[in-house]
């Protein structure tokens, strides 16, 4: 493979790297806090707020149903506003981080959703306020499982960010469909696919392990 | 929260009701019907009762983890059930609870959720420390400060939910079934442990659950639940000894082991038969039990005695006897007897009479 091929592709792949970074990042800020929001509020949960709990839900729900492709060019107007342009690695970003938010924050809400009852009970007992009982109870023993959705929501936007690449959107998925595919090169395609497998797997294991390590809950390793 | 002086109540509970609403019927069932309940400061009282009576509820009254519908809590002189939210949780730091499935965090150390109630009742990070080592030491888990929940036995595990109790000084400890998921050893070891805390720490302790076994180890009162409402209350040796309610009997024939084989139950006869002989349920508590008495009393009566079931277990350091006893002999001897046992101190209650072929087939 030549130099200049090879700088087209690790170019391709920070870009990548940087999508998924950026985008994981911010929506992780915006959908752990709303998990937490609908894993609390629900009927009977801790901070019951039932209307605006279900409002909420179907929000994210909505926004969870609408096929990426469709979101990415339905928020153009938003997109440009952010970022001043619709397209590059940048204007690719808002999408993701959108298409991520309700994700994550069904992740979260199912994870901190499978902590036992009996443990808020025994904090409750104890004398917690609802802020405690979030911070020192619901949070650390939900982390494993917030991890590990977070891992899945990383994977997923490595493929979500290979796709807005079809749509100039820069990273590995744009270099697969110019270079690879309408220039016809099958090489650089195999090297783009390659390049996204391992990425998926460096993730997948990477967040397990991490996940692992924080689950104290059975002492088999 | 200082110990209060023993006797004076810990717990008032004033008419408390509570029912749940039923999913899809619109009936609601009463699961705590108008209880009235004073504990005293101290003592080890037991609440035990069919499942379903509304123990668990009952106990989760008493910290407001359930809200009653009406009736009030107070905890000495304070009313639980007329605080605002921030004094509630004030409050709750002085009532300690366990639980029967522990409810530690898995992802804590065994120090960590003893802090865990310290952390959570504001303690400066400093004193944390100390206090911790000292209840893994009172709870003889000091050497496993450092292993996760899911490295420790049941029991330990239900050791340091006692530590975590313990930790901001309550006066008062609850348990809920806290010696259920044990074996009989380890629920030995458990129940030993809360007698040393309530006896050294003068710690009032309500626990609930539906071994007598677990009643006459530690208690020094059992309060009887039925369907919502306290059927029987009284100090654990009249209750053993003189059961006025069904439901307390059944229970108590399951500990005490004073149970008719069922093969024999099947043939028992109302009216005394002629040569045939007569079965008696014969409970006798502490002197009273610690006496040849049984024996005794037939035999100045000449009347053959038969044991058929039951033993003498020790019940607050007194021992406690209950036997089924089938007794042979002429009518006058038999009612003889049961006189010279009554009147030293035994309770008797006659099941029944069998005839004279019976007991060659038994
Ligand atoms: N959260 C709840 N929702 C609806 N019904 C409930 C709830 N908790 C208890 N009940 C009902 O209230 C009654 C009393 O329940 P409770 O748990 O207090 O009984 P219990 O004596 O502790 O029984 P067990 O020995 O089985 O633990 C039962 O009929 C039960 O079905
Ligand atoms: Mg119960």
């Amino acid at each position: 493979m030549s130099p200049q091929l090879f700088a087209l592709l690790s170019d391709a792949t920070l870009q990548t790297l940087l999508m998924v970074g950026v985008a994981g990042g911010l929506a992780s800020l915006a959908g752990i806090p709303l998990g937490l929001f609908l894993a609390l509020t629900g009927p009977g949960d801790l901070l019951p707020r039932p209307m605006l709990q279900r409002s909420v839900g179907l929000v994210v729900n909505a926004a969870r149903s609408t096929p990426f492709i469709i979101l990415v060019v339905a928020i153009v107007p938003l997109t440009r506003a952010i970022t001043g342009t619709s397209i590059g690695t940048a204007a690719a970003t808002v999408p993701l981080t959108l298409a991520a938010v309700p994700f994550i924050a069904r992740v979260v809400e199912a994870a901190v959703r499978e902590v036992d009852r009996g443990l808020v009970e025994a904090a409750q007992a104890m004398g917690a306020s609802p802020g405690q009982i979030v911070a020192k109870v619901l949070l650390p023993e939900a982390r494993a499982g917030i991890l590990r959705g977070l891992t899945l929501a990383a994977v997923s936007l490595v493929g979500y960010s290979a796709m807005v690449g079809a749509v100039g959107g820069g990273g590995l998925g744009d270099l697969g469909i110019r270079y690879g595919y309408q220039r016809f090169m099958p090489e650089m395609m195999l090297a783009v696919v390659l390049i996204l497998v391992v990425l998926v797997q460096l993730l997948q294991s990477g967040g397990e392990a991490l996940a692992r390590h924080l689950d104290k809950r059975t002492p088999i390793r | 929260m200082e110990a209060q002086s023993r006797g004076a109540p810990a717990i008032r509970l004033d008419q408390i009701r509570k029912s749940y609403a039923a999913k899809g019927k619109g009936v609601a069932v009463p699961a705590l019907d108008g209880i009235d309940l004073t504990v005293a400061a101290g003592s080890v009282t037991a609440i035990v009762g069919p499942s379903g009576a509304g123990k668990s509820s009952l106990l989760r009254c008493v910290n407001l983890l359930e809200r009653p519908d009406s009736g009030r809590v107070h905890l000495g002189d304070l009313e639980l059930t007329g605080l605002a939210p921030p004094a509630l949780r004030q409050a709750r730091r002085s009532i300690g609870m366990i639980f029967q499935h522990f409810n530690l965090l898995a992802n804590r150390t065994v120090a960590g959720n003893v802090a865990l109630a310290l952390e959570l009742a504001g303690w400066e990070t400093a004193r944390i420390g100390p206090r911790v080592a000292e209840l893994l030491d009172l709870v003889g888990l000091a050497d496993k400060a450092d292993r996760y929940p899911s490295q420790l036995s049941g029991g330990q595990k239900q050791r340091v939910g006692i530590a975590r109790a313990l930790a901001p000084n309550p006066g008062v400890l609850l348990c809920d079934e806290a010696t259920s998921a044990l074996d009989p050893e380890t629920t030995r070891q458990i129940l030993e442990l809360l007698a040393r805390i309530n006896r050294d720490l003068g710690l009032t302790v309500l626990l609930v659950t539906h071994e007598m076994a677990v009643v006459r180890q530690v208690a020094d009162r059992v309060v009887v639940l039925e369907s919502g409402r306290i059927i029987e209350d009284g100090p654990v040796e009249q209750v053993f000894a003189r059961p006025q309610q069904p439901t307390t009997r059944t229970f108590l024939v399951d500990e005490t082991g004073a149970v008719l084989p069922a093969e024999m139950a099947a043939r028992l006869v109302s009216a005394p038969v002629p040569g045939g002989s007569t079965i008696v349920r014969f409970t006798a508590a502490g002197p009273a039990a610690a006496q040849p008495l049984l024996g005794r009393a037939a035999a100045q009566a000449g009347v053959d005695a038969m044991l058929l079931a039951g033993r003498v277990q020790p019940l607050r350091d007194q021992p406690f006897a209950a036997f089924v006893v089938e007794l042979t002999g002429s009518a006058a001897a038999v009612d003889h007897a049961l006189a010279a046992m009554t009147a030293a101190g035994a309770q008797i209650e006659v099941l029944g009479h069998v005839a004279p072929a019976l007991r060659a087939a038994v």
